[in-house]
């Protein structure tokens, strides 16, 4: 075959000299071709299409010299709609120096609004006169015939075909008339257009397509063979293939399609399905990205969009929590984690990057991913300079920007675990729990309160007193504080008995009497105690911090601090060590970093330490490195709190220089009231015995505190002491109360983290950043939307939560659109719109346009109902046509844009091992919980992933039923993908992918042979063959054949299989060992009733079977 | 097993060859696949002529000190301690690891510079192989980059942006140029260990992934051992006959199905299974070094016999180069030397010089280096100032993208030059920045590729590899 000959079937292909009709548009292959010289002189890309075309339908060589003005002779008499056929060519080859672009554009040519276009010149000159094609300066330019004066530039490499000019002029003489992009006008609901074979409707749906295929001179394909058809709509509303059962259940049915996609719809795995093409839109995956590819916990966010598929939330409630959920009035658990949509970005800590770098970009992803999932548009590229192609300037995307720029992040974090903002998210399973502790609770209160009305009389305090047992603790040689408060006037210094450097003593200071009969220190907020270093310890096994604290102010003041967490922090320590804060609602704030704030934890109680009240306050950490780790409690008793951060990455406890009542840091408030006996111990015994401990100090307190004097709080500890004493149904109470409350503690602290969104108190201000950098503010600005699209709403907050009102209001053009395309791409293969990321100028135009405008409308009109919308295209006449093609249908169209046979589409990564393993009976579908490890080539990230071994830098491979879940749940790694998905296509979920490319390569072809699941379920397949299957031969191939394809398999193909079983058969028994090793494969075991050498041969099979394309195709 | 419909193979084979030619289809179908993108263009480039047909990237991750390796200053020593003057730095930007350090102090390097081959090329002596080749070289002093720590700048280098999502270099090539062999990828990766036993810091299999080009275009990682591709070996039981019978019959029933359902995507299956059961055979054999001769060990040294060794990868680079392979991508770890730079540089040193030396003479001597483009060098530089505490011992080097080194040698490229240079402090560059995009443009040029027109459109706009930017440095190019 010549290159020549080759040439001109690419140039059928490739090239772009096709009437601006969309189906021929999509023939161009807009995507893939290659920016050529003279665009036909060398053609690298080579087409497998047109290739496989020329072989299968050589006469495709003449037709296609021909030119498909041939095939489409009557476009010709169409007259140009700017929309369709003129701004593309303007967009592609005009508008980077004549376009929206100010600081880009050229000669003060704007061609992208009508009224500049047709206004003069500098020079006097009018780019465009309409009607007058002579006198318009473009048509002028495009044609010259001087190279200087040619438009586009030749060194732009663009180039105008005579088709285009030819449509550029005829429009001109029309009058030159503009619309407005299609998918910026809000659709309204057309007509149901008239069709002549009415028998064929099965819905709306058929009408549009119909009218489209009768116009085109075409007719439709009959339905599918209805097995197939079931195969096709269970693959694609589930993900999974059809049951034997459930095909001859749904068979003996009335309406078998109908039936099944109402039982599909109802399946928990619709949920999977669903979830399983928003992940990539999410780009969700288990690891942070970027350098250190840390493990991350996102999978309870994965988890909400399953649910929330399954029990059909309706869409713009789907997009509200997402966007905003955080945001909404009491937001649930379920919506705040659903916020965790706009956190699955990769987040950076790699050691030494600027901070506000990676910020910025985190916050430029989330406009990228939420303006490519809900408006098809790609505003990132305005990010640096204002769209080239789309009306979106510069201001627009960082007013866009500055929606998601107010979250409570920093760039770098995420070095071992998630990075803030961060909720404990409880399992379904542990929120029921929690909900029975909570009533246990609230029950055994009850109960202690009305003991207490009961039978509380006044007793006799000392009587209390006396038997509260009470002992002062003696000092150990693990202490690491320990104040000896001087009594003498004026002291400079105090000793720390536990040994290192005395305090200092800065400012004034008073003593006084503190509770036990201890001294206090009273502070003023500028005065505290500090020594240049505590004694060393060994805080391997943990440490205890405690004090006497009575709060005075209510300024946020610092208690006590080892550390400066300044920002950016310093080289030498990074702000490394403790600081426990009050806040101004006095909760506790404790603070412990290797590197603030990214390396930390920080946790803030939930309840608060009121002013004027002596309170015994004991922190406690395990010696772990995790947020549940460390503990407070407050007179002994343990308090709930919040966790901001939780990723420390070394085992810290409070050394070197400390600091008591205040902080080295500037500007940090110090402690305004009084401290006694502040106490740190290292390796302490038994945190319960600390605990106990506490309490009995507090409750001794408070007895020694006169009647008159004691808080409210003090009198009731004591009537509670005396009543466990006293009332003998009071104890089991109390137990109960105590019980309860430990284990809420207990799952709150067990419970998964997830990361979510959450707004700063104060809102961070937005700049312009001039080409995108994030050390270039440029003009202040303030959160809004694209004004072409919808007005944001006068009353709506300026905030997520306006910003998704905006998006799902009915007047929004986009949204709507935007999500019924991509329904449909999910069960068609390819939107209405092909590029369903992109909805702009450079997007391309619907194939059925009113069709795509009736669905959006009628989608919205129904509530957003996913189910109902799913039900409406699986139920028509379009989606149920036989997927075969012609050879003359795929020269017309190729790539069934016109819908003239059903839709056939290789399965998807996950639907292929899934269906594998489900064929099998391998496939363990529990639903939902965190990521598994099935089988990876072994060491597959060595010599790959960072040398330090941080969470998620090895792979240990599950075992049992976990190696069969669902593929859904493999565990993901950013940067190494697993391989098994990633060679079909599944992307790496770096950023957010709206639809995947499909290849088809020999890595494919190796790993569908020989993956491990892919041999271990051929076995698996083949017992079922030999156990189930009948009792010959044929029987059993006709079994396993038609299991993976739904239907039987012809005479010749079942003859095909058998007689590779025959041969198979020979080898093994001439070489048994052999069986015996293809059997051995996976984890699972070879039934050992049946025989080695069959079961190998029908395993061999079996594996062709799974091979098979009509296998890994939804037909 | 006697039905009458049972048809022996070999009648199967004939009907469905009179029908379709499942077998020869198949073996067509690769033959003229490949053949499309293959030689008749490797040697004429895709825009015009070029001199490459094939790249070997010999990638030194982690960031190699310049200072010790090519860009000798012997007056740093007087300045041993020193700071770095402000009026050197102008307030540019440092790492967020030495940005809190009090002082910036000058630490000259421990090590001494040779004159090398005729063109007297100053080249550390930390590398005596590479000095013996310095007449082969094109050594440029002067490149650089804004990134400054290693995720960023290494995706940058290989993928023109510093955020992940773009096509690799290799990715593009082959989108742009194809195979030249119907037996191989177009586009292989070989990763090896630092014998100094960790890499530090991490790859990114995006470094080799095809970003928004179809997937098809992305890498093919090679490991050392059994399997060097991923699910390359038949499961233990399946003999090579056997597995060639399956497919036959897999084929068959493809075809039968093509016959009937019309749809191209299964031509294109059934070839990917036949380059795939020809990969079966090749990968093996390329990557047996058995019957390597004596020589070739002299010449890459005694590590080369052991597997996923660099010095095993870059001959193993030659065997590709050999077969057509276009684009060869190889990574080293370790250079990160933040700390103890002295002695780790050694190690690390040791580990690549005379392998890639080796595998330059070698190609020389095949006649492949005239079409081969060979180049050497890291993601960024390292900076002039010691990270950490300064001894007359020790000391660290924190990164430094403003201005570092990198040679190439072979495929247009100008033998036995150097281009560009710094400051006195290494710092700033003198004359002839080469910026990233620069080089990554004139890699192109090499190949016959116009950086400006190899483009694919995504998500409504043309990317290229160079973005918007790009030089070709013509003062280097034969």
């Amino acid at each position: 075959m010549s290159n020549q000959a080759r040439g001109r079937i690419c140039s059928s292909a490739v090239e772009t000299d096709l009437p601006r009709d969309p189906i021929l548009l999509n023939m161009r292959c807009r995507e893939s071709q290659v920016l050529f010289p003279g665009r036909r002189a060398h053609q690298a890309q080579f087409s497998l299409f047109a290739f496989c075309a020329l072989l299968f339908f050589g006469s495709l060589v003449e037709q296609a010299g021909a030119g498909p003005a041939a095939v489409r002779s009557d476009s010709g008499a169409l007259r140009p709609e700017f929309d369709r056929d003129i701004r593309p060519i303007l967009a592609e080859n005009c508008y980077p120096c004549h376009g929206p672009d100010e600081n880009k554009r050229k000669a003060k040519l704007r061609l992208d609004l009508r009224d500049a276009a047709t206004k003069p010149l500098p020079d006097g000159e009018i780019a465009l006169v309409p009607g007058k094609p002579q006198e318009s300066k473009l048509v002028e330019r495009i044609t010259a015939k001087d190279p200087d004066d040619l438009m586009p530039p030749v060194k732009s490499g663009k180039k105008l075909t005579p088709q285009d000019i030819d449509l550029i002029r005829r429009w001109i003489s029309d009058g030159a008339k503009w619309q407005n992009h299609w998918s910026f006008v809000a659709p309204h609901r057309p007509t149901l257009p008239a069709v002549k074979n009415k028998r064929w409707l099965r819905n709306e749906i058929d009408s549009f397509v119909l009218a489209r295929l009768e116009q085109e001179g075409l007719t439709p394909t009959p339905e599918a063979e209805t097995s197939v058809l079931l195969r096709r709509l269970s693959l694609d509303l589930t993900g999974l293939p059809p049951t034997p059962d459930q095909l001859r259940s749904w068979s003996r049915r009335r309406d078998p399609v109908s039936t099944a996609i109402d039982e599909l719809l109802a399946s928990p795995h619709f949920g999977e399905r669903m979830a399983s093409d928003w992940m990539d839109l999410a780009r969700y995956a288990d690891t942070h990205g970027f350098n250190n590819d840390v493990l991350r916990s996102m999978w309870r966010w994965r988890d909400w969009v399953i649910e929330a598929f399954n029990r059909n939330l309706p869409y713009d409630r789907f997009i509200t929590e997402q966007l905003a959920g955080d945001l909404l009035p009491k937001p649930t658990l379920d919506q705040l984690i659903a916020t965790g949509f706009n956190r699955n970005h990769g987040i950076n800590s790699e050691g030494g990057i600027i901070d506000e770098e990676y910020r910025v970009e985190y916050v430029a992803d989330r406009v990228r991913t939420t303006s490519i999932a809900w408006l098809g548009l790609t505003m990132e590229c305005a990010r640096c300079h204002d769209h080239k192609f789309d009306p979106i300037s510069q201001k627009d995307f960082f007013r866009f920007f500055a929606f998601f720029n107010n979250v409570d992040e920093t760039g770098e974090d995420g070095r071992f675990a998630n990075a803030a903002p961060i909720l404990p998210a409880p399992t379904r399973q542990q929120q029921l729990e929690m909900a029975r502790h909570r009533a246990e609770l609230a029950t055994a209160q009850m109960k202690m309160q009305s003991l207490a009305a009961r039978t509380w009389k006044d007793v006799v305090l000392d009587e209390i007193a006396n038997r509260l047992p009470y002992r002062e603790p003696a000092a150990t040689t693990n202490d690491v504080l320990r104040l000896e408060f001087p009594t003498s006037p004026n002291p400079e210094s105090v000793t720390n008995l536990a040994g290192g450097k005395p305090f200092q003593i800065r400012g004034d200071w008073l003593l006084t009497n503190g509770p036990l009969a201890k001294p206090a220190l009273v502070l003023n907020g500028k005065s505290n105690l500090r020594t240049d270093s505590l004694p060393a310890a060994d805080y391997s096994k943990g440490w205890a911090f405690s004090t006497w604290v009575r709060r005075d102010g209510s300024n946020e003041a610092v208690l006590f601090s080892t550390a400066n967490f300044k920002v950016p922090p310093s080289a030498e320590q990074f702000g490394e060590g403790l600081q426990v804060r009050l806040n101004n609602r006095g909760a506790l704030d404790v603070r412990l970093a290797h590197r603030w704030p990214g390396y930390a934890i920080q946790l803030l109680t939930r309840e608060s330490i009121p002013t004027g009240e002596w309170h015994q306050l004991l922190l406690t950490c395990d010696g772990s490195m995790a947020a549940k780790g460390l503990r407070v409690w407050v007179d002994g008793e343990e308090w709930f709190r919040d966790v901001i951060h939780d990723d420390l990455t070394l085992k810290l406890g409070p050394t070197g220089a400390a600091v008591i009542g205040g902080s080295d840091e500037k500007g940090l408030s110090g402690f305004v009231g009084a401290l006694a006996r502040p106490e740190i111990i290292a390796a302490p015994a038994a945190l319960e015995e600390l605990a106990a401990h506490a309490r009995a100090a507090a409750l001794r307190f408070a007895a020694d505190t006169p009647p008159q004097q004691r808080t409210a709080w003090q009198a009731k500890q004591l009537q509670y002491a005396w009543l466990e004493q006293h009332q003998p149904e009071f104890a089991p109470a109390a137990e109960a109360a105590h019980s309860a409350r430990s284990a809420l503690l207990a799952i709150e602290s067990d419970s998964p983290s997830t990361m979510v969104m959450r707004e700063l108190p104060q809102e961070r201000p937005t700049f312009v950043l001039f080409r995108g950098q994030y050390d270039s503010p440029r003009d202040r600005v303030e959160p809004d939307v694209p004004e072409f699209i919808l007005p944001f709403s006068k009353k709506a907050p300026r905030n997520r939560l306006g910003l998704a009102e905006w998006l799902t209001d009915p007047a929004n053009p986009l949204t709507a659109r935007v999500v019924v395309n991509r329904f449909w791409q999910a069960l068609f293969g390819t939107g209405l719109v092909k590029t369903s990321e992109n909805f702009g100028y450079q997007g391309e135009a619907p194939s059925h346009p009113e069709l795509l405008d009736w669905l959006a409308v009628d989608f919205r009109e129904h509530g957003w109902d996913v189910k109902r919308l799913l039900r409406q295209l699986a139920n028509s006449a379009t989606y149920r046509q036989d997927s075969r093609s012609t050879e003359a249908l795929n020269e017309r169209d190729p790539e069934n844009r016109l819908l003239a046979h059903g839709p056939r589409q290789r399965l998807t990564g996950e639907m292929v091992r899934d269906q594998a393993l489900f064929l099998s009976g391998l496939l363990h579908d529990e639903i939902g919980g965190p990521p598994v490890y099935p089988y990876q080539p072994t060491n597959l990230y060595k010599g790959i992933v960072v040398a330090a071994d941080y969470p998620g830098t090895s792979y240990t491979e599950s075992s049992g039923p976990e190696l069969y879940r669902r593929s859904l749940y493999t565990f993901w790694k950013r940067t190494v993908p697993h391989p098994s998905l990633s060679t079909f296509d599944v992307p790496d979920r770096e950023v957010c992918t709206a639809r995947r490319p499909k290849t088809n390569t020999p890595l494919q072809a190796l790993a569908a042979m020989n993956d491990t699941y892919q041999v271990e379920s051929a076995r698996k397949l083949a017992e079922r063959m030999l156990l189930q299957g009948g009792a010959s031969p044929a029987d059993r191939l006709t079994f396993a054949f038609q299991l993976a394809t739904a239907r039987k398999p012809k005479a010749e193909e079942r003859g095909a299989l058998c007689s590779l079983l025959e041969r198979r058969l020979t080898v093994y028994r001439n070489d048994p060992a052999a069986a015996r090793a293809f059997l051995s494969v996976g984890a699972s075991q070879a039934d050992a009733h049946l025989d080695a050498i069959e079961l190998a041969a029908y395993a061999n099979v079996a594996s062709l079977i799974l091979n098979l394309d009509e296998t890994i195709s939804r037909n | 097993m006697n039905e009458p419909f049972l048809l022996t193979r070999r009648s199967f084979l004939a009907r469905s060859t009179l029908s379709l030619g499942a077998l020869a289809l198949g073996q067509l179908l690769g033959g003229v696949l490949q053949g499309a993108t293959n030689s008749s263009r490797g040697s004429t480039g895709l825009h015009f002529p070029g001199r490459a047909k094939r790249v070997i990237y010999l990638f030194q991750s982690g960031g190699p000190s310049q200072l010790e390796l090519f860009d000798e200053k012997p007056e740093l020593k007087a300045r041993f301690d020193q700071d770095l003057p402000d009026s050197v730095r102008m307030g540019q930007r440092i790492t967020g690891m030495v940005s809190g350090q009090a002082r910036l102090p000058i630490a000259p390097s421990k090590f001494a510079f040779s004159n090398c081959g005729q063109s007297g090329c100053r080249i550390s002596d930390l590398l005596p192989y590479t000095q013996k080749i310095a007449d082969d070289l094109c050594l440029i002093r002067s490149l650089n980059t804004e990134a400054i720590n290693h995720d960023p700048a290494i995706t940058f280098l290989q993928t023109g942006s510093q955020q992940p999502g773009r096509p690799c270099m290799g990715s593009w090539v082959d989108y742009g140029l194809g195979s030249e062999n119907e037996n191989l990828p177009a586009f292989v990766v070989l990763i090896s260990v630092p014998s100094s036993g960790t890499g530090d810091q991490g790859l990114l299999s995006r470094l080799w992934g095809s970003g928004f080009l179809p997937s098809r275009y992305q890498g093919v990682k090679l490991r050392s051992g059994a399997e060097p591709v991923l699910y390359l070996k038949d499961p233990p039981g399946l003999e090579r006959a056997g597995r060639r019978d399956w497919l036959d019959t897999l084929n068959g029933l493809n075809a039968q199905r093509l016959e009937q359902v019309h749809d191209p995507e299964i031509a294109a299956r059934m070839t990917q299974y036949e380059m795939a059961y020809r990969m079966q055979t090749s990968m093996p054999e390329l990557m047996d070094l058995s019957n390597e001769p004596e020589s070739s060990f002299q010449l890459y040294g005694e590590s080369a016999r052991q597997p996923g060794s660099y010095a095993a990868n870059c001959l193993l680079a030659r065997r590709m180069a050999e077969r057509g392979v276009r684009f060869i991508q190889l990574y080293h770890r370790g250079w990160d030397h933040h700390g103890g730079l002295p002695e780790r540089i050694k190690v690390l040193a040791k580990d690549v010089d005379q392998a890639s030396a080796g595998l330059v003479m070698d190609l020389k001597q095949r006649g492949l280096l005239k079409d081969t483009l060979v180049i050497w060098g890291g993601e960024f530089g390292r900076t002039v100032y010691s990270q950490g505490r300064l001894t007359q011992d020790d000391y660290g080097r924190d990164h430094h993208g403003k201005a570092f080194s990198v040679w190439l040698a072979g495929g247009g490229i100008k033998p036995g030059i150097t281009y560009g240079s710094t400051d006195d402090f290494s710092f700033n560059i003198a004359e002839n920045p080469v910026h990233v995009h620069d080089l990554q443009a004139t890699i192109l040029n090499c190949l016959g590729i116009d950086h400006e027109r190899l483009t694919y459109r995504f998500q409504g706009r043309h990317y290229r590899l160079t973005d918007v930017h790009g030089q070709v440095v013509k003062p280097i190019l034969i």
